[in-house]
């Protein structure tokens, strides 16, 4: 899961470039390095809480995608294996309807070749290009949630809770065993909460932590 | 003045943005509440709950989303399946069950919900009050209670019932068979019932061996009924046989 700490965000545009740099494949006679640089890349720094804070933006792979919905062609759609909302380049015809019902305003437009923009998590690498060029850390790659697998006994409960697909049971040296896949994982905690063997555990909105602000709601409130 | 502790768990996606929402539109929001943030109603599980009420709240609330509306599509089915467990527990142990309630509902009154659940909990008075029993003074007979009920619910067997229960009943089994709902129910409630027993005959025999008749005499229940909980849990080696006081069989329960 790619996660932002938007306090420490200052808004110096690297992860633009360095996305742009990551997507480009040939520079085009006629235009400038701006214009370039404003055509190829997939995500934006944006402006938010009321026009005073900079924070990067990114396409999040929804569970309803509207802007699947919303295209004409089909050339929008979900890659069976990975479960990223993808374009296809041969079917786009740049009508920019999925640009009006994304919600998050995170699809780009490319005036030059006339087709929208969207981020494709660098093609499952990691860490992608705009993690790798954040200077503050602000764009980190984390593990949300991590089996146990000396614990898990590998019963399959997680597996028919999470409709992501995002845990599974795989084969490891220790026999079936449950496997988070962390691009697709969003962190809900649901497999976490109803393990039987407590084998899962959360970076997240930890039991400890939820235990500590208990303690200390139980104090104010006895005031 | 008597003023209930009331411990508030609120879901990312409607709740919050609810009380978001009475901010933004500068509505009365009372100072005195505050909300545990989690990321799904499903996240919150009979652990946390019991250990809120272990450390002296009178009630827990939980606030989600409306039912199949679910950002993460299962996390609420999964939240009701352990609260209705949880309320069945808190019946089973003399408790009243509404000290515990899961409001799923997509609604932007949270503070009106909040203070309802408050003025009930107010009603029901300091937790332990509908057994008689004094919070300050009977702490440690209340808090055993609780210990029981986690023992109920955080074995292994009923969390996987729990868990499994939405996945037999709406999609179906490795065999391709759906399971009727109400059938699941009922199977599901006995088997509570019966961890329940089994959870205070364990919390009884931690320290000291003891034989059946004492147990029937202190839990007052039928000796039958104790006996046969017994030899299932030998049969799972969760208590085995002490000694013989006067031919009497004593067992004690296995760490």
């Amino acid at each position: 899961m790619i996660l932002a700490e938007i306090d420490k965000c200052v808004g110096c545009r690297s992860c633009e470039v360095a996305c742009a740099e990551k997507h480009l494949k040939e520079l085009k006679e006629g235009y400038t390095i701006e214009e370039i640089l404003l055509n190829t890349r997939q995500m934006h720094v944006g402006i938010a809480m009321g026009g005073t804070k900079p924070m990067p933006i990114q396409c999040r792979h929804c569970e309803d995608p509207t802007c699947l919905f919303a295209c004409i062609t089909g050339a929008m759609h979900r890659d069976p294996k990975t479960g990223m909302v993808l374009v296809d380049y041969e079917k786009c015809v740049g009508c920019w309807t999925c640009l009006k019902m994304c919600s998050f305003g995170t699809i780009m437009v490319d005036t030059i070749n006339h087709r929208i923009l969207k981020c494709d998590k660098c093609f499952m690498e990691r860490p992608p290009a705009c993690v790798q060029a954040c200077p503050n850390n602000v764009l980190i790659v984390e593990e949300v949630e991590v089996v146990d697998h000396e614990k898990c006994i590998g019963c399959g409960l997680c597996e028919s809770l999470c409709l992501r697909n995002a845990i599974k049971l795989q084969d490891t040296e220790k026999g079936k065993r449950a496997v988070v896949d962390q691009n697709l994982c969003k962190g809900c905690g649901i497999c976490a909460s109803s393990c039987p063997q407590d084998a899962i555990k959360m970076r997240y909105f930890t039991d400890q932590k939820a235990q500590e602000t208990i303690l200390k709601l139980l104090e104010v409130a006895n005031v | 003045m008597y003023r209930p502790k009331i411990v508030p768990f609120v879901c990312d996606w409607c709740s919050l943005q609810s009380a978001d929402f009475i901010g933004l539109t500068r509505l009365f929001f009372p100072k005195k509440v505050s909300f545990i943030r989690v990321p799904c109603s499903g996240r919150v599980n009979p652990e946390i709950v019991l250990f809120s009420f272990k450390n002296g709240a009178d009630g827990v609330i939980v606030m989600g989303c409306e039912k199949g509306s679910c950002n993460y599509r299962t996390g609420n089915f999964q939240a009701e399946r352990w609260s209705d467990a949880l309320r069945m527990t808190l019946e089973l142990s003399g408790l009243n069950k509404d000290r515990f309630k899961l409001h799923l509902e997509m609604d932007t009154e949270i503070i009106s919900v909040y203070e309802k659940f408050y003025d009930e909990i107010s009603n029901l008075g300091p937790i332990g009050n509908e057994l008689g029993l004094d919070k300050e003074k009977d702490w440690e007979k209340i808090k055993n209670k609780f210990e029981i009920i986690e023992l109920t619910l955080l074995d292994n067997d009923i969390k996987w019932l729990i868990g499994r229960e939405w996945t037999l009943v709406t999609i179906e089994n490795v065999y391709g068979e759906k399971f009727d709902e109400e059938k699941f129910k009922m199977i599901a409630k006995e088997r509570i019932r019966q961890q329940f027993i089994a959870s205070e005959i364990m919390f009884l025999t931690r320290e000291k061996p003891m034989s059946i008749a004492e147990l029937s005499k202190i839990l007052n229940r039928n000796p039958k009924e104790i006996f046969d909980v017994l030899t299932e849990m030998q049969r799972k080696e969760r208590i085995t046989l002490y000694d013989f006081v006067d031919r009497i069989p004593r067992y004690i329960s296995v760490r």
